[in-house]
């Protein structure tokens, strides 16, 4: 059911995604549906629709498998929003962006890049929500880290439950360039499919974190695959899941490419009712001298736990949702804590909110 | 505060309570001695309410209520605690978990039972055995039960350790009132009896094999088991029969 709601709600709903106004940003940008609806200028950073990026650069081209998402993208890019970090330039606040999908039966198509020159640093925290009753997203988003640049990107999705949503994205990593990549998502999702590539040179490190709690006939595909292709590039795939009454398949490749290269994929997965989760890692290795490793463990509720902490006074039902909220949340590495208060509190907002 | 009348208890078709009675006045403190797989855990168990024990007969009443029937947290809300011998981990801030429990002044027993640096992690992960009973008894500090059952508090752990939960135990027991205002009780399983040095019990229980064979003055009772050993307890001039 489409619930209107004002414009205060609205804040409020881009807040649980992390389009906070009153938290200190560096730049921000809002679109609803296929249109820009603000873009706050930061002094660190240079921002713009991405299609005024197109006219003024000679953007870097997309590196992940090309599909029908990637050719409606190419052919009916709607909008999206264009990021550069100068060389050197260390932003202290997060870039802020969401992408609304307000419009019933609405297609939304959108293309961002974000380009960090050498040395420079940012966090950016991007969410995506809908208030339409059903629709489309589909995105490609690239990441091109210079030498020694880093980049936390924290995305913090909220759709509904008829929505289908095709993230696309590619990440470039030069020589000792930083990329840890988190992904939120919470509420119900018809259709969720997501995996990103990442592309490492030497000594580059790309960390993935997903945090995933699908529910209601929900349908997640994500993971993440990373290329090391240069001596001793490194990267992590981690996700915690719950899927209770939903289905999520768990995906991750690593490819060491190069010597001294190393990767390390982990999931851990909570069944509650009829979920299913199905977890599919990969490791490939093309020359001797990697180390790369993987383990999963997926399990219910343990009954054990569930008594202990009603042994304490709590009822069953809270006791529930406290072992859930303690499943999901992970003290992510490298990322402010600011953001880790972020993911935080989307989990008490969102996944906390209907149990 | 408590009544347990010819309590049967079984797991999985097994019995493991034979038939227990046991009877716990208001600022009592009991002890319960007995060999490995007498059956005084499970009593603490059928006491809470734990699965997956099973009350096959008999009557657990507590502040003149039969709670045989009663879900865990309802027996807790009632002012039944129980410190775990075995707490599991669990990925959950032990905050988090205070601030659910939530009763005032835990702060100055988080300093007591030196968890400054404990309640900021998760519950027992990567806990030692002494730091487990002192985040046990910190719970028992949250919830102020009036009934305390203690399952070994002190089985591995240090002197010091011993000494430190002691003293927090003996004030949630108002050992500092005097008896006669004393409201709160507790039940203390114990296998080497160093605790009662620390914690003074009014009786102490004899179990095996599932039945409560003799009762009486602690210090005495231990020091029997001690020179004549458990098979001997049946022959004990403290044994009143009632078994």
């Amino acid at each position: 059911m489409k619930i209107a709601r004002n414009a205060g709600g609205m804040m409020e709903e881009l807040e649980k995604v992390g389009f906070d106004r009153k938290m200190a940003r560096e730049a921000s940008f809002l679109a609803e549906d296929d249109f820009i609806k603000e873009i706050k200028k930061g002094k660190n950073v240079e921002i713009m629709p991405i299609e005024e990026a197109f006219k003024e650069y000679d953007l870097p081209k997309f590196l992940g498998k090309k599909d029908r998402y990637t050719k409606l993208v190419y052919e009916k890019r709607q909008t999206g929003y264009f990021i550069r970090v100068p060389e050197g330039k260390h932003v202290t606040m997060p870039v802020q962006t969401a992408f609304l999908l307000k419009s019933d039966g609405f297609d939304q198509i959108l293309h961002n890049v974000i380009v960090l020159e050498e040395n420079a640093r940012l966090d950016m925290i991007s969410g995506c929500m809908a208030t339409a009753f059903n629709g489309l997203h589909a995105s490609i988003t690239q990441y091109y880290l210079e030498k020694g640049s880093y980049l936390t990107y924290t995305m913090i999705h909220n759709w509904g439950r008829n929505v289908r949503v095709y993230p696309r994205s590619s990440a470039y990593l030069e020589e000792n360039a930083t990329f840890i990549s988190n992904y939120v998502a919470l509420t119900p999702a018809r259709k969720i499919e997501s995996m990103p590539v990442a592309i490492l040179e030497r000594n580059a490190i790309a960390r993935f974190y997903s945090i995933l709690y699908a529910r209601e006939n929900s349908n997640f595909d994500v993971g993440a695959i990373a290329k090391l292709n240069g001596k001793g590039a490194r990267s992590e795939i981690i996700s915690r899941i719950i899927a209770q009454n939903a289905k999520v398949v768990s995906r991750g490749l690593i490819e060491g490419n190069a010597i001294q290269a190393k990767g390390h994929m982990e999931c851990s997965g909570m069944v509650i009712g009829n979920g299913v989760i199905h977890t599919i890692p990969e490791l490939k290795s093309s020359v001797d001298n990697v180390e790369l490793s993987h383990e999963a463990a997926i399990g219910k509720l343990a009954e054990e736990q569930l008594n202990y902490l009603m042994a304490r006074g709590i009822d069953e039902e809270e006791a529930k949702s406290l072992l859930i909220r303690g499943f999901l949340d992970v003290n992510i590495k490298g990322l402010p804590p600011h953001l880790n208060k972020a993911i935080a509190r989307a989990i008490d907002l969102m996944a906390m909110a209907s149990i | 505060m408590l009544k347990i009348k010819d309590l049967v208890v079984e797991v999985d078709g097994k019995e493991i309570l034979k038939g227990v009675n046991l009877e716990i006045g208001e600022g009592e403190v009991h002890a319960i001695f007995g060999p490995n797989g007498s059956g005084k855990s499970t009593l603490l168990a059928a006491i809470m309410g734990l699965p997956p024990y099973k009350i096959k007969k008999g009557k657990v009443v507590f502040k003149g209520k039969m709670i045989n029937k009663l879900p865990i947290w309802e027996r807790a809300k009632l002012g039944i605690g129980l410190a775990f011998q075995n707490p599991p981990e669990i990925n959950l801030k032990m905050k988090k978990l205070l601030e659910k429990i939530g009763k005032d002044g835990l702060q100055e027993y988080v300093k007591k039972l030196k968890m400054e640096d404990y309640i900021e992690r998760d519950i027992n992960r990567g806990f030692s055995g002494g730091e487990r009973k002192r985040a046990e008894i910190l719970q028992m500090a949250a919830q102020k039960p009036d009934l305390l059952l203690l399952d070994e508090p002190e089985s591995g752990v240090d002197m010091e350790n011993i000494y430190i939960i002691s003293k927090v135990i003996n004030e949630l027991l108002e050992k500092n009132k005097r008896i006669r205002e004393r409201k709160k009780s507790a039940i203390i399983i114990t296998h080497t009896g160093y605790i009662l040095d620390f914690i003074n019990a009014r009786l102490a229980h004899v179990m095996i094999d599932g039945k409560i064979i003799c009762s009486g003055p602690p210090k005495e009772v231990l020091k029997n088991i001690k020179e004549n050993g458990y098979e001997n307890c049946e022959k004990c001039r403290w044994n009143d029969g009632r078994a």
